[in-house]
Parts: structure tokens; C-alpha cells; sequence
């Protein structure tokens, strides 16, 4: 399992060194209408949290075997992640911006509903990441919202695999 | 003049249909690229292939603490024999 958070430092080192923040900081223009230059370097360094957010996840999945609303809710974020074809496709330059907004929003609500304590410098992350939401484009800030409460709410509504012996 | 000829017929039975239909699928794409879904319905899409690893993930098996049972030489015991815990992992 850690090897997903692992490859994905790899993975953003290597579209550092192809695309330096100062080209990927232009590019936010494509997502969001903001002219705020803070706003626009935040956006930038918030998906250099996807792998310890992922790495988070992970750790987590672990932990709370028995919590399966919230294992399903974490699973689903997790393939979010992987697929490359999601709201901002991942080959773009700001292409991990929101896999890392939906993984932040996924754990403070996941933590929330299921009463689980996040680790604080976790929690500070994922609120880093979620204060980033309303600098995005309106349609994307709608979608991305829309996204995690359904997620949510499908997968409680779910019932588990292991509620069958 | 003849293996002109034919060449000219290998030409236009293999790489001129080969090209043109690659053309026309290349067009297809671009069109479907143009006319893509709006960001709200991509996100309905994304939820329902999130819901499959969300299955797939809370199917894994829990870890378990392994816990394994020897006498004060090390040597491993099995069923209801008592004995030193030897390792504790998970």
C-alpha cells in the first residue's frame, strides 16, 4: 500500500524538474479567474501534499480495519487518485490539484462522520489544501464539493462485503 | 514498368485506406474532445468508478497480530502447548 504515496513523490519530482513552480504558477490561469499572485502560488504548492496526504490515507486504511464506511470513503479517494482522468487530467501542469483538494476534504470529512481523531500536522495539511477550494473556478469549486458529498454518501449507504459471514 | 505497376496498387490497397482511416478516427477524437462532458457530470462519472475501489479497498483483509508460541529454547510449540511468546507482529 505505501508504495502509491511513494511513487507519487517520484512521479511530482519529476514534473518539477519538466515544469518549475514559475511556468506551473502561469498555468493556474486555465482553472481558476483569480489574479491574486498569493492565491495563485498557493494553488501551485498545494498538490506537492498529494503524496503525504495519500500516505495518510493509507495509513489509515490500515488502522481503522473495522471502520468500513470509512475504509470505503478512503478507497474511493484513493482511486480518484489513480485515475489520470478525472476533473484536471493529470497531464497537465496543474493536474494533481485536484486529487489533492478532494483527498483533503475526503479525510476532514471522513473524520468528522466517523469521530476519528486526525494526526494534528495531517489535519493542518488537509485544511492548507481545503483553503485553497474557493481560488478554483466556480464550476470546478462546484464539482469538487459535489464529488466528496456523494462519495460520502454512497459509500455509507453501501453495505459492506464483510457484513456477510 | 510492371513493378511500378504493382506498386503503385500495394500503395493504394494498404497505406492510402491505413492513412485515411486514421485521419478519420484522429478527427472522430477531436470532435468528442470538443463536445466533452461538463465538469459536474464528469464528477457524477467519477463517483461511481470511485464506488468500485472503494469496494475493492474495504474487501482487503485486516491485519492481524501474529503471535508465535515457544519454550525457553526457542523452539516452536503448536496447539494448546503453553510457552514463551517468541514474536509479536502486525
Amino acid at each position: 500500500m505505501p508504495a502509491m504515496s511513494e511513487m507519487l513523490r517520484g512521479v511530482l519530482a519529476k514534473e518539477y524538474v519538466e515544469c518549475p513552480a514559475m511556468r506551473g504558477i502561469a498555468a493556474t490561469d486555465a482553472i481558476t479567474k483569480t489574479i491574486k499572485p498569493a492565491a495563485r502560488v498557493q494553488l501551485w504548492l498545494v498538490q506537492m501534499l498529494l503524496p503525504d496526504l495519500v500516505a495518510a490515507i493509507e495509513r489509515m486504511i490500515v488502522e481503522q480495519a473495522d471502520n468500513h464506511p470509512l475504509r470505503r470513503l478512503l478507497g474511493g479517494l484513493l482511486t480518484y487518485v489513480y485515475n489520470p482522468l478525472d476533473l484536471i487530467g493529470d497531464d497537465t501542469p496543474l493536474g494533481r490539484v485536484d486529487d489533492t483538494i478532494i483527498c483533503a476534504l475526503g479525510l476532514l470529512r471522513g473524520a468528522e462522520v466517523e469521530h476519528v481523531e486526525l494526526d494534528p500536522d495531517v489535519r493542518a495539511m488537509c485544511e492548507y489544501a481545503a483553503s485553497a477550494l474557493p481560488s478554483l473556478s466556480e464550476d470546478l469549486n462546484d464539482s469538487i464539493r459535489a464529488f466528496v458529498r456523494d462519495l460520502e454518501s454512497s459509500t455509507r449507504s453501501v453495505k459492506s462485503l464483510h457484513a456477510y459471514p | 514498368m510492371d513493378t511500378w505497376a504493382y506498386l503503385l496498387i500495394g500503395l493504394a490497397a494498404t497505406v492510402v485506406p491505413a492513412s485515411a482511416l486514421s485521419l478519420l478516427v484522429r478527427t472522430e477524437n477531436e470532435k468528442r474532445e470538443e463536445g466533452k462532458l461538463p465538469r459536474w457530470a464528469r464528477a457524477k462519472n467519477m463517483v461511481s468508478i470511485a464506488l468500485g475501489g472503494s469496494a475493492a479497498v474495504d474487501s482487503l483483509p485486516s491485519p492481524k497480530p501474529r503471535v508465535i508460541i515457544g519454550d525457553q529454547s526457542g523452539r516452536v510449540l503448536s496447539g494448546n502447548q503453553s510457552g514463551v511468546v517468541l514474536s509479536r507482529t502486525g
